[in-house]
């Protein structure tokens, strides 16, 4: 079975960008725009990894990812964000919640090799 | 290496196979056809030799018989009318008995007083004995002629008659036939009988006249009497005493009893019977012999020819089974050799099916079906040798446009990750800026308005579009300055230096002069001013 990754943003582009390139390097993708969706999903089929947005609409990214952990505590959490952090607050307070933070800009090729560290390689 | 046909799938084999078989179906039918052909021949050649021998039999039988007669006959008429002495008779008897070997005996009778008028009865006989001659008068009270039946019954009958053979006891002591005949005198001009001479044989003569005739292996011959009294027998233990009737009665043979009634009605012929007596099939000759009223058979076993034709049968099955064996192998080295080039090509399709296009396929040695077929292997070998290069290269190709293509797929997709992310950026950029609540004008190296937040068209009324590329000065000026003191805030930015909350003066769209406080930042990139930033708040 296909390693399965949540895509939490609530820009549509970037949704539809990158469950394109995942599906296209191997993954199965499961979008969602909002924590209510996110939540839904999660509760339907635990995913192998979950990229999340630190802006959504209806809540805030990291509160979004500290309920998701309470119900999927063994899945890695992205931080795929436009907000740019300065690596020691990187390193000092958001390594403690989420498994990697990702600025947006990052190259795609770089995001598929965080992918395949946090979620595994997909099957060949 | 090409899977090697089983043995008994090759064509060769096969084809040799199937002429076995249809040879070893054939073979039992015209062995069976010729057999029953050898065997109406053989018999019908026997048949031939048998009704040969028949005639052989009787001829040599009827000389025998004939030669009594005739000397019977002779005696009758040299007895005729002639006044004989005791010396006399006794020397004509001596005459006929030496003169005739097959004669036994022989006796001259005179009727009463014929002989002498003083003799009523007077007989002699002679006959054969330790190779001289034996005397005796037959008219002895032992014996009395006249009182004999052959006597009587010759008289009686008044010409020359065969009597049925019968055992001569006080005469011959043996079994013998008789021949006999009257001959008469003149008396008063008239014949009248004077006596009977008669002549017999040993019927043992006849007998080993019969054994003498070695005519196959199982061959024999039987003579038998008017009466169908067995003279000659192959069994020894048949004799005078038995008659035809009798053995057929006793051994239930029909045939025999019907062999007898056909003689007696002067018929000859043959008859194809399994004799019981003899235990065999038997097949039989029968002719009269027209003297005495005897009967001749001839007759063989037929399995002597028919264990022939099984012989024959045999060889013949033998001979053929060879035949056939020769034929197969024949057909299968013939066929295996001409197969060959085909058993040749069966490899080469092996090898094809297997993906070996590099086979050698021998040219065509002939211009027959295999030869085209050979021909056609070698152009179906290069079709398909073209065919796969050509599949080679499309696979090649195609391979190359998924790469190519999936590296293009990756190529606008990280470009379309890129884009977003720079106008996501750009966004968030103008997002930041317009959210600042005082007046931000960013600004080009040359001190141009590139770009406002709303808090500026708030501010002086204006739209971007009318200030964009518009010199700052246009907009804002340090108080107290005139159009030359925009100066300082140009020699600001060239030198990348802060001018914080600078009194200025800014118009809006009416005209109206409205007093603010401006803070002007070079904006740099990498140590390099690129441009400005102006925010003005009002005083």
């Amino acid at each position: 079975m296909k390693p399965l990754i949540l895509i939490v943003d609530d820009e549509p582009e970037i949704r539809d960008l990158l469950s394109e390139f995942l599906n296209l390097q191997g993954y199965r993708t499961s979008v969602v725009a909002t924590s209510i969706e996110a939540e839904a999903a999660v509760a339907r089929e635990a995913p192998s990894l979950i990229m999340c947005d630190l802006q959504l609409e209806d809540a805030d990214g990291l509160i979004v990812i500290e309920r998701l952990k309470k119900m999927v505590p063994a899945t890695p959490i992205l931080l795929l964000t436009g907000v740019y952090f300065e690596p020691h607050v990187v390193r000092e307070v958001l390594s403690k919640t989420v498994a990697a933070y990702l600025y947006k800009t990052t190259p795609l090729q770089e995001i598929l090799a965080t992918v395949q560290r946090l979620a595994g390689p997909p099957p060949a | 290496m090409a899977r090697p046909i089983p043995f008994f799938n090759r064509l060769s084999v096969r084809l040799a196979g199937l002429i076995l078989l249809l040879g070893f179906l054939a073979v039992p039918l015209v062995s069976e056809l010729k057999r029953r052909a050898v065997e109406r021949l053989v018999l019908q050649q026997a048949e031939l030799q048998a009704a040969t021998a028949t005639i052989a039999v009787v001829d040599n039988l009827k000389d025998v018989l004939r030669s009594a007669e005739t000397t019977v006959s002779y005696l009758a008429r040299d007895l005729e009318d002639r006044a004989l002495t005791p010396g006399g008779v006794d020397g004509i008897l001596r005459n006929a008995v030496v003169s005739n070997r097959s004669l036994s005996d022989c006796t001259i009778d005179f009727e009463p007083f014929a002989f002498a008028p003083t003799v009523e009865h007077y007989g002699r006989y002679t006959r054969r004995a330790g190779g001289g001659l034996t005397f005796r008068d037959l008219a002895n009270p032992d014996y009395q002629y006249w009182k004999r039946p052959w006597y009587a019954e010759t008289i009686g009958r008044g010409t020359l008659g065969w009597s049925e053979p019968f055992f001569d006891q006080g005469g011959a002591d043996a079994a013998v036939v008789r021949v006999a005949a009257p001959f008469y005198r003149t008396v008063g001009g008239q014949r009248v009988p004077a006596g009977v001479v008669a002549a017999g044989f040993d019927l043992n003569g006849v007998k080993a006249l019969a054994r003498a005739y070695d005519f196959f292996d199982t061959g024999y011959v039987i003579i038998f009497s008017n009466e169908g009294r067995l003279i000659a027998h192959p069994d020894p233990a048949f004799g005078i005493n038995d008659t035809m009737e009798g053995l057929a009665q006793k051994f239930d043979q029909p045939q025999l009893a019907t062999i007898h009634q056909r003689v007696l009605a002067r018929r000859q012929g043959a008859l194809s019977y399994f004799s019981s007596m003899l235990h065999r099939a038997v097949h039989e000759n029968y002719k009269p012999t027209e003297i005495a009223g005897w009967g001749v058979v001839v007759g063989y076993a037929e399995s002597e020819f028919l264990r022939q034709v099984s012989d024959v049968r045999w060889i013949t099955i033998a001979t053929m089974a060879a035949t056939l064996g020769l034929l197969a192998l024949i057909v299968w080295f013939a066929t295996r050799q001409r197969l060959r080039p085909l058993g040749e090509l069966t490899d080469v399709s092996d090898e094809i099916g297997r993906g070996n296009l590099d086979c050698v396929i021998l040219p065509p040695r002939r211009d027959d079906e295999i030869g085209r077929l050979s021909q056609s292997f070698i152009v179906m070998r290069d079709v398909l040798k073209a065919n796969r290069a050509l599949e080679l290269q499309v696979r090649e190709q195609a391979a190359n446009l998924v790469i190519a293509n999936s590296k293009l797929t990756g190529e606008v997709l990280e470009r379309r990750w890129v884009n977003q992310a720079l106008e996501h950026q750009l966004r968030y950029a103008q997002l930041i800026i317009d959210s600042i609540s005082d007046a931000v004008i960013v600004l080009t190296k040359a001190m141009h308005v590139s770009r406002i937040n709303p808090a500026v068209v708030h501010l002086t009324g204006f739209e971007a579009t009318g200030l964009v590329n518009e010199p700052l000065s246009r907009l804002v000026r340090p108080e107290g300055g005139d159009e030359r003191m925009a100066d300082p805030l140009g020699q600001a930015l060239k030198e990348g230096r802060d001018l914080r909350d600078l009194p200025a003066v800014m118009w809006d769209r009416t005209g109206r002069a409205i007093p603010v406080r401006l803070t002007l930042f070079p904006l740099r990139d990498r140590d390099k001013v690129v441009g400005g930033i102006a925010i003005l708040r009002p005083a």
